[in-house]
């Protein structure tokens, strides 16, 4: 019987989608661990990745730098005196700058002092529209594992879902799988905070699970609940924006802004347990 | 050894796409939507050297893709690996010259892409599907991959021939 190449490659591409959904079901797990593969290609990718996070960070000290010569090259003109206090005051916002950022890693720090954390800068955000991953340059090496809580000064961010030695990947609250018990810090009912696709862009969230006779002003804010093991309690998530109800006062639901700024995360906190 | 490098340059250029993709395309979305160029990457080599190249690459592409900023292993491997050999399977059927017939290929990669993407996470999450999302993300991204496909596309065919032609003289040297 003659070999036929089409049949063989039909069936080796067959194979090779079994064998992708086999590796995407092992994969799929929320405590895997990360494989040497992964880790050699994490590797070779955050290398050039943290270089151009470096790099960015070093441009806006430069261009800072750029404007004070500027200032002092058209001081020197007129007096050499001033010129040098132009100088020295641009130093100092540069320092000043420095030292908001410090503080904030210090605040998160202090706000979390029962519990030890770890400060990491986000260096890359998921590439997609559907996702809320990011990555962060800290990892096993560092204490993180899997499950870690992550949270900023202002409150909760997400979760670790993934580490290897250097870095690690979050997955934030505002991914439209994330579902986690909150409850309302005034009245403390216990409520259930969801991601939602149609809400991300604009930084919030939808509560459901709102017990009956139950509503919510703006201005009322959620925090974590403890429940479900995943996140420690009383971790500030955010503050209503609408309460929504319904005409089955089962489903009345809140809109929620978080206390993160998702779009300018920058350093965040991660607790390890 | 020529293809050995042909390959090597190959990865380092998905490498760069992504790297571009992470931290310039992700920094400046259109109206909070992200363009991808992966699609019209792997779109581009699957039309100048079909099929088995465009799949490899998408491979290798989705690969990356997962393990730096994925949720899991798998997901866009099998994703860019189907726009890789679907859409040189289908390039056999339109002409290579024809501009229009490019960006159409584009729009439907774009199309696929996002749809299974929303399926996906429609499967994982718990609250119901948003159909107006998806077409509000489609259209903006549409916009901003066929702008993306004016600036690179060429430059993405140019290398897909070269792979091309070190693929072709692989096999003519082992014939």
């Amino acid at each position: 019987m003659k070999f036929n190449k089409k049949i063989f490659y039909r069936i080796l591409k067959i194979i090779l989608v079994i064998i992708i959904f086999v590796v995407i079901s092992f994969t799929n797990g929320k405590n895997r661990k990360v494989t040497f593969i992964e880790e050699l290609f994490g590797e070779i990718v955050m290398l050039p990745q943290k270089g151009i996070t470096y790099l960015k960070n070093i441009m806006n000290e430069d261009n800072t730098n750029n404007d004070s010569e500027k200032i002092v090259a058209e001081n020197k003109e007129l007096k050499n005196e001033n010129s040098l206090l132009k100088e020295k005051l641009a130093t100092f916002d540069l320092i000043m700058q420095e030292n908001r950022e410090l503080k904030n890693k210090q605040n998160m720090t202090n706000q979390y002092v029962d519990q030890k954390v770890v400060i990491a800068n986000v260096i890359a955000k998921t590439s997609n529209n559907w996702d809320e991953i990011y990555v962060i340059d800290k990892g096993t090496d560092d204490g993180i594992n899997p499950k870690s809580v992550v949270v900023t000064v202002d409150g909760l961010v997400g979760y670790v879902l993934t580490c290897d030695n250097k870095t690690s990947k979050v997955i934030s609250i505002l991914d439209a799988t994330s579902t986690f018990s909150a409850r309302a810090r005034e009245t403390r009912e216990e409520v259930i905070v969801k991601g939602d696709i149609s809400y991300k862009n604009k930084n919030m969230v939808r509560v459901t699970d709102i017990p009956l006779g139950v509503t919510y002003k703006s201005g009322d804010v959620f925090e974590t609940s403890g429940i479900g093991g995943v996140y420690q309690k009383g971790i500030t998530i955010g503050k209503v924006v609408e309460f929504v109800p319904k005409l089955n006062p089962i489903e009345n639901e809140a809109i929620v802004e978080l206390a993160v700024d998702f779009e300018r995360i920058e350093n965040v906190a991660v607790i390890i347990e | 050894m020529k293809k050995i490098v042909v390959g090597f340059i190959t990865l380092i250029i998905i490498l760069i796409t992504i790297l571009f993709q992470l931290n310039v395309l992700g920094q400046v979305p259109f109206a909070g939507v992200v363009p991808n160029i992966g699609i019209v990457l792997i779109t581009a080599i699957a039309i100048s050297a079909g099929s088995f190249v465009g799949g490899i690459t998408g491979f290798f592409y989705g690969l990356l893709i997962d393990i730096i900023c994925g949720r899991f292993i798998g997901l866009n491997i099998l994703l860019y690996l189907s726009l890789g050999i679907a859409s040189g399977y289908l390039i056999n059927r339109v002409s290579k010259d024809n501009k229009m017939s490019l960006a159409i290929m584009v729009i439907v990669g774009t199309i696929a892409f996002e749809v299974v993407n929303c399926l996906c996470v429609f499967l994982m999450q718990n609250n119901s599907f948003s159909f107006s999302r998806l077409i509000y993300i489609l259209f903006f991204e549409e916009l901003y991959n066929l702008f993306l496909t004016v600036v690179f596309f060429r430059s993405f065919m140019l290398w897909g021939e070269v792979l091309n032609k070190s693929r072709n003289n692989y096999y003519s040297l082992v014939q």
